[in-house]
């Protein structure tokens, strides 16, 4: 059976570069963290594929030392259905695109260190080091706000404004 | 992310840049967004919970039970008495914002909702 660990790859191959192996900062605590497995399934029951995903358990952070505005906004549902009132009426087409492994793009503004992910390996003389975060990761406080900052860059850069 | 509009050649435009700038998978026509199930004829968009609600009654337990037109009656006061102490505040306050995204597309729920919210 093959299994793909996208995002395990993404970080641990440093593609993305999301963090930087540290000496444990005195006065910081890291923020603990754990995989989550799930499986994919298709539609007919078979197993599509085996995902891994890193998490860091922000409910142990902070606020003020790990971090501090965390609200973002998100499409509102009325929003949404004047949207598709307009492609109904309109008889315009509608798309649907997923960005992968989104949270893991924005640089992180604030200092986040987090623990080795377990079943890391790494020689002994490593292990007491630390990650200090350099993009945002799943499960950080402030990651969603982070990920919106981001996006709302790159559509700005293309041209596109902002309604209010 | 949902991508509504009539110009062909501006949606490839952005999907190209946005390629560059993220890793992005092409979901084609959309079908699936927030437990809301997306079909769609040439009278019009159908929009449908099917999948959010049989959750909801799997998880509450009551998929085996009988439904009812009028779920509600008119005037219902809960908790009659004054000095009941209420139970799992967090779960009831849970189910009902369920509900309250259910009505997204069942609009018949308000008078329901306005009840036990």
């Amino acid at each position: 059976m093959e299994s793909s660990y996208e995002q395990g790859d993404e970080i641990l191959t440093k593609k993305n570069e999301t963090w930087k192996l540290v000496d444990p900062p005195p006065g910081k605590k890291p923020v603990g963290c754990r995989w989550i497995y799930t499986m994919k399934y298709k539609i007919d029951g078979t197993i599509e594929c085996f995902k891994a995903r890193l998490v860091a358990k922000g409910y142990t952070q902070t606020y003020g030392i790990d971090y501090t505005e965390i609200f973002t906004p998100v499409a509102k549902i009325n929003t949404i259905r004047v949207l598709l009132s307009l492609a109904a009426n309109l008889d315009w087409p509608l798309q649907q695109f997923d960005v992968k492994n989104a949270f893991l793009y924005e640089e992180l503004s604030e200092e986040v260190y987090i623990n080795l992910p377990p079943g890391c390996m790494i020689p002994t003389k490593l292990s007491q080091k630390v990650c200090r975060l350099k993009k945002s990761l799943y499960g950080l406080k402030q990651s969603p706000r982070a990920w919106f900052g981001r996006f709302t860059k790159s559509m700005i850069a293309f041209g596109y404004h902002r309604s209010n | 992310m949902v991508v509504i509009g009539n110009d062909p050649e501006e949606r490839k435009a952005l999907q190209n840049y946005l390629s560059k700038e993220f890793e992005m998978k092409d979901l084609g026509d959309l079908k699936y967004f927030h437990g809301i199930e997306v079909s769609r004829s040439n009278k019009g968009i159908l929009l449908s919970q099917r999948k959010y609600v049989l959750d909801l009654l799997q998880e509450t337990g009551m998929l085996a039970c009988q439904s009812a037109e009028t779920p509600v009656e008119e005037g219902l006061k809960l908790c009659v008495k004054s000095n009941q102490v209420p139970i799992d505040k967090g779960r009831y306050q849970g189910l009902v914002s369920r509900l309250m995204y259910l009505a997204y597309t069942r609009p018949n729920l308000a008078y329901t909702l306005s009840i036990v919210s």
